[in-house]
């Protein structure tokens, strides 16, 4: 028998080692590649136990913060943040971000906020992916307030009530449910009541002094009626901020797309439809006006809120318009940069803590230079960059 | 038989019916492809950092110094997370030469196989049961292909008018191939609603733990194999 069948037989009856004998061309390569450098140890992320990102100062940049599941379950449970970072919190078993410069401006510039003067409006912005949104969701973890995602959907009617205009009833359900989850607490605390009288239809007629919550449960039970709700609930809102009874946070994701002239929807005659006829979008933008106080504005422009054919740059000039940028104008940009040199290391070193980073030679020094140049630190390219390590 | 082993399927990389020789020692082709466009005197690229470190510790570069090179491919990276049975899977997947979508095919059942193995990892008790568990996708992976390597072949050889399987050994370089083919048609054979990667990704851990389509097809054609030994003298008479 030759050598090699001989060989064959004995794997077939488990007596020979792979290993040995003639050289397995591909897997033996790799294997004595890997040996050559040994894995440094593992890191430690680098922490800080001050889970409240008011407390935070400068000396807590690149460190990252766990937040309660509590406030998970208040924020997050109804959407608001993206898919993707779910996902990834629920493999790390926690719900973490970093301290970052500009989470620490707007706080300082929230904090330092003339209540008494009309809304300041903070605007974030930066290119894809550096971190926008999840700025905004720590922030937004701690400012009580209402909420508002922008962003459209298919599904729409022709107003019942007001001529011309268009409605979304499901997706003004699905805000007043947000708008609830988020702010349960806070409804029943500050005892917030209506101020006008409300007539739905000839039976259904909501009466001055009712409480907001009610407000409320109406437009999630009523969606003919959801739409309109949120028109009232806004505006009663802006009046109580106005008159001290309450202080308003409005935090917008895609503060861009409110002003887009086109929308998705196409009317009979097969145009496209002109946003400024949807009741929903009317509620939200009263909100982004000056004539009202004692509540702040935080907004991010994403260019990937705009059209396909408007991605061109990541600036708030481009991406507001004339038309945004004279209805939003003053505003405060805050400016969001890629990882520097320090969260770069920082970011590794949490990925690697929580077991995502499994490549040996991810933690080493040759290895961090080429996540960080791959990654072109960008933290969206970097999670990109570490899927498969 | 004594210097190397012959191959009689058709390499990938040289046109048909060629017969080459392989190197027991280090894998590589040392025969003449024909229409290569290089001359037999140039060498293949060392590309991987770690293997150019072996060769000039060892002071076989000064011997390589004025050899001509072939170029590199463009694949050919230096790359710390660079894997040659990662590359070579990754274009089996490949279709139509869109690497593109077949690296983010791979790269995506990596992470889900990651996904799972971090998830099982968290839910255990003890730190020992932690520890026990892989996460390296890459390790996976290794394991899957080494385990979904077959060690025979049938081959179908003509005696008296008549075509028998015949089981032959196979080459190191063909079990690989084999088992990363099955690994691939075990990923496609699915549900519409399934998507590639995550079917990968589910295969890879069966077949890692010595379960699964690839196993299982690696154990039929060995049950073959030993059915058909009463024809295996017909590989030499």
């Amino acid at each position: 028998m030759a050598p090699s069948a001989r060989r064959a037989v004995l794997l077939l009856r488990g007596l020979a080692g792979r290993h040995g004998g003639c050289g397995a061309a591909l897997g033996q390569r790799c294997v004595s590649a890997e040996a050559a450098q040994a894995p440094p140890p593992r890191p430690r992320a680098p922490r800080t136990s001050l889970t409240s990102p008011v407390e935070h100062t400068a000396e807590q940049r690149g460190l990252w913060y766990t937040l309660q599941p509590g406030v998970v379950q208040r924020l997050f449970s109804q959407g608001g943040v993206p898919k993707q970072f779910l996902t990834q919190c629920q493999t790390f078993a926690e719900t973490c971000l970093m301290v970052r410069q500009p989470s620490l401006t707007l706080m300082d510039f929230i904090r330092r906020s003339d209540l008494s003067l009309p809304p300041n409006k903070f605007l974030l912005y930066g290119r894809n992916g550096c971190g926008k949104t999840l700025s905004l969701t720590g922030s937004s973890s701690t400012s009580p307030g209402p909420r508002s995602g922008g962003g459209t959907s298919r599904r729409w009617l022709p107003s019942a009530t007001i001529e011309g205009q268009y409605d979304h009833p499901l997706d003004a359900v699905l805000w007043l449910q947000h708008f609830k989850t988020q702010n349960a607490e806070l409804l029943k605390t500050l005892q917030l009541v209506t101020q006008e009288r409300y007539i739905w239809s000839r039976r259904e007629v909501t009466e001055p002094d009712t409480p907001l919550g009610e407000l409320v449960e109406l437009g999630i039970g009523r969606a003919r009626y959801s739409t309109d709700c949120v028109l009232a609930l806004t505006s009663e809102l802006k009046r109580h901020a106005t008159e001290g009874r309450c202080k308003v946070a409005v935090v917008v994701d895609g503060i861009n797309t409110f002003y887009s002239p086109v929308s998705r929807y196409r009317c009979e005659d097969r145009t496209l439809l002109d946003p400024k006829y949807f009741t929903l979008f009317q509620s939200f933008m009263q909100l982004f006006k000056s004539d009202w106080k004692n509540g702040i504005v935080v907004g991010s422009i994403d260019s990937l809120a705009n059209e396909g054919w408007r991605r061109d740059s990541h600036l708030p000039r481009y991406l507001l318009r004339q038309q945004g940028w004279e209805a939003l104008d003053p505003f405060i940009p805050i400016p969001i940069e890629d990882y520097d040199d320090l969260e770069m290391r920082s970011a590794i070193d949490y990925y690697l803590d929580r077991h995502w980073l499994q490549n040996p030679q991810a933690g080493s020094d040759i290895g961090r230079r080429e996540l960080a140049a791959l990654s072109a630190h960008n933290p969206y390219l970097l999670m990109q960059v570490c899927r498969p390590l | 038989m004594a210097t190397g082993v012959r191959v009689l399927f058709n390499d990938f990389r040289v046109p048909l019916r060629s017969w080459l020789t392989v190197n027991s020692a280090w894998g590589q082709v040392t025969g003449r492809a024909r229409y290569s466009q290089y001359p037999p005197a140039y060498i293949k690229p060392v590309y991987l950092p770690a293997k150019l470190e072996e060769l000039e510790r060892s002071g076989d570069a000064k011997q390589l110094e004025y050899t001509p090179v072939r170029a590199a491919y463009n694949t050919h990276t230096s790359s710390v997370f660079h894997d040659p049975l990662v590359r070579k899977f990754t274009n089996h997947i490949m279709k139509t030469g869109n690497k593109c979508l077949a690296r983010e095919l791979v790269e995506k059942a990596f992470q889900e196989v990651k996904r799972v193995q971090l998830q099982k990892r968290n839910t255990a008790e003890t730190e020992e049961e932690k520890e026990a568990i892989v996460c390296d996708p890459l390790k996976i992976f290794k394991q899957a292909v080494e385990n979904g390597r077959p060690v025979l072949q049938l081959v179908p050889i003509k005696r008296g008018g008549v075509k028998y399987q015949v089981p032959v050994p196979i080459t190191d370089h063909r079990s690989y191939f084999i088992s990363m083919r099955w690994l691939k048609e075990a990923g496609r054979e699915k549900e519409r609603t399934i998507h590639f990667p995550e079917k990968l990704a589910r295969e890879l851990l069966a077949a890692a733990r010595n379960e699964g389509r690839v196993v299982k097809k690696k154990q039929d054609l060995h049950r073959q194999c030993e059915a058909n030994r009463a024809y295996a003298h017909y590989r030499w008479s």
